[in-house]
């Protein structure tokens, strides 16, 4: 019995530390250097102020922030659009063939992300394999130039992030109960409209899961439109990431993080939400 | 038989999976109206006959007509079936409402006849008072209701109904049974029920198909089914049965002189049609019952409730004879099992008689075994036949 509330308390001790340690405290400096002025040798200076959170209002990064979520966007509904009839596929397939499958889904994983991202540029470089099949199957005649804009971004954020859509939607999809399907159609729905009416509807947690682990990482990332998107795309992750490191404004990058911490943290309240209503509908 | 139209026709219809066969030349009508159940241990293939019937499955061979329809090769959706599924299969993402009026919706109906179409068949459940709520919000019993409403709603010209009462208790299961059989009169629909309990499939069916390892074993009336199985199997699927061995000393007309249990016997070989007694199964082969002649292996084969039982007398000699090993006491009727002189333990139900308890046998008493002459049912021995 001791021994039991002595591990109790250890674990949560430990949970309850690692939080404090390493999430909440930070955050809170993030926040609080938002309000503080920037200093030359020192980074901050401890004079209050207003004026970074109020610089983010600024046309200039106003636009960033749109390009980004746009950008995001259109990664989450690629991801989702491959990632669905990916993930159906797999969940129909017989046992021995899923694992393999989601073998294959995990094997990229094993090697550095930011390491596939660099062999990302031998791809998508004007003489890399992507142009050479594009010029093999006659699509184009001459060459595009992909690398260092901002649909080779676009490409690099679908090719990490996929598995991240496809494992939730897998989860979910594998969860429906086949004879629902079965009831659609035998009540007189063609597939169109089973998919629609029952399918769809019973894996919106898998979507919602999904589009928040791709949408999330894709507004932040910064390393991806660095390497692929060269200096013309500027996003909010790098922009955070250069005020620190390149304009040494701290102030203004905690502020520019607190910003993107508060929409992440609404979109998951809205995930939050949705999921309660679908959650409800579920059988007990 | 006042509707005597084929409904639903099989025509040498047989399934596999790879190289397992589900279903071997299944060869059935069931007429309009009519209320059928396949009722067999599971992995028989009755529920492979559901599927076929539903278009989620497509025969290997032979082929499927509803309504005078050739379906072999329409897709579920196109098909006048509906199902209603074991687990209900209800969406659990739509109120009752919704639930009910899926069918109707996916045929465009008016918004103004669904409406009234799904409260008729809701009220028919006695469900109207719960169309907005979720299925989750609902009994096991009530799911059973919407599911029933769900499908009868679409005015099918079938009902297939999958063990859609096992999960429920032994108490609504009753009370469900009678509903259905209700429902299909109010109706005038054919339902094709498949279960794996015997008592529920006698109490529903017009006729009852006993299935075993892809074949129709029996298909008959419910009493027929339990006083003139066919072969063992049947026999032991459906109640409780003591089986005896024997053999055929002589045969006349319609009786017989046999062995049974080292003792001589008079088995009657029925004939006269009320009783049971051996007799030729219509779908049988009619060699293995002109094969009993003297001194062809037989099985005797005598229901619990058929058993008669005497005090023997202590010099008696000769008849089946046994003694009592224990009784089981059950309310109504109390169950004996009694040890036959050669070793054998058989079943015999009694009526409980509360005015005359000495009239009850005790553990340890001699009997003499007998029955009511005719209810016996002889069957060829079939070899290595077991369960």
């Amino acid at each position: 019995m001791k021994d039991r509330s002595l591990f109790k308390a250890l674990a949560v001790t430990l949970t309850v530390g690692w939080l404090a340690v390493f999430v909440i405290v930070p955050n809170l400096l993030t926040l609080a250097t938002g309000f503080l002025t920037r200093g030359e040798p020192e980074f901050v200076l401890p004079v209050l102020t207003f004026d970074n959170y109020a610089r983010l209002f600024d046309p200039a990064f106003f636009d960033i922030f749109l390009d980004s979520v746009w950008l995001a966007l259109c990664t989450t509904v690629l991801c989702l659009l491959v990632g669905y009839p990916f993930a159906y596929i797999l969940a129909r397939l017989t046992p021995a063939r899923r694992r393999l499958g989601l073998l294959f889904v995990i094997i990229p994983f094993w090697t550095n992300s930011l390491i596939r991202t660099y062999a990302l540029i031998a791809i998508l470089n004007v003489n890399g394999l992507f142009n050479a099949a594009l010029l093999w199957l006659g699509i184009v005649s001459e060459p595009v130039e992909l690398l260092y804009t901002n649909t080779a971004v676009f490409i690099g954020f679908t090719y990490t992030l996929l598995p991240f859509m496809i494992l939730p939607l897998y989860a979910s999809i594998e969860k429906l109960d086949h004879r629902l399907i079965e009831a659609a159609r035998d009540l007189g729905a063609g597939s169109f409209q089973t998919f629609f009416r029952v399918g769809l509807p019973l894996t919106l947690p898998g979507i919602i899961a999904g589009s928040m682990l791709v949408f999330l990482p894709a507004l932040s990332m910064f390393y991806v439109p660095d390497i692929l998107g060269g200096a013309k795309s500027l996003l909010v992750g790098n922009f955070i990431r250069n005020q620190f490191l390149v304009a040494r404004d701290w102030p203004f990058g905690a502020a520019a993080s607190v910003l993107l911490t508060v929409v992440m943290g609404l979109l998951l309240y809205v995930y939050w939400l949705c999921h309660k209503r679908v959650r409800r509908a579920e059988p007990a | 038989m006042e509707h005597a139209l084929p409904c639903i026709e099989l025509e040498h219809v047989s399934k596999h999976f790879g190289d397992q066969s589900v279903l071997r030349d299944i060869h059935l009508t069931i007429n309009h109206g009519e209320f059928l159940t396949f009722l067999g241990p599971s992995g028989c293939g009755k529920t492979t006959i559901l599927r076929l019937l539903a278009g989620f499955e497509r025969p290997s061979t032979g082929r499927l007509r509803i309504g005078g329809v050739d379906v072999t090769d329409l897709p579920p959706h196109r098909r006048a079936v509906n199902t209603v599924f074991q687990n209900y299969a209800l969406f659990p993402h739509m109120t009752v409402f919704d639930n009910v009026a899926f069918g109707l919706r996916m045929r465009r109906t008016p918004a103004k006849v669904i409406d009234a179409e799904v409260f008729s068949a809701l009220r028919m459940v006695k469900m109207e008072t719960h169309h907005a709520r979720r299925p989750s919000q609902l009994s096991g019993g009530q799911q059973q209701r919407v599911a029933i409403a769900r499908a009868v709603v679409n005015k099918p010209l079938v009902l297939l109904l999958d063990e859609p009462l096992s999960a429920l208790d032994y108490k609504l299961r009753k009370a469900m049974q009678i509903e259905l059989k209700e429902l299909r009169r109010t109706l005038g629909i054919t339902f094709v029920f498949v279960t794996h309990d015997q008592e529920e499939a006698f109490s529903m069916s017009d006729r009852v198909a006993v299935m075993n390892e892809g074949v129709i074993e029996q298909i008959d009336s419910p009493s027929a089914i339990y006083e003139k199985p066919v072969n063992l199997f049947v026999a032991r699927f459906v109640g409780e049965i003591n089986t005896f061995e024997g053999r055929v000393l002589s045969r006349n007309g319609t009786s017989m002189q046999a062995l049974v249990e080292g003792e001589q016997v008079r088995l009657s070989l029925g004939g006269n049609g009320n009783g049971g007694g051996a007799h030729c199964p219509e779908g049988g082969s009619p060699a293995s019952c002109g094969s009993l002649s003297a001194g062809s292996p037989i099985k005797v084969l005598l229901r619990p409730e058929d058993v008669r039982l005497e005090r023997a007398a202590p010099g008696d000699a000769g008849g089946l004879t046994g003694s009592i090993v224990d009784t089981v006491y059950k309310g109504m009727t109390i169950d004996l099992i009694i040890e036959m002189s050669g070793g054998k333990k058989i079943l015999a139900t009694e009526f409980f008689n509360e005015d005359a308890p000495e009239a009850l046998f005790s553990v340890g008493e001699r009997v003499r075994v007998g029955w009511v002459e005719d209810w016996e049912v002889v069957l060829p021995d079939e070899g290595s036949q077991s369960l």
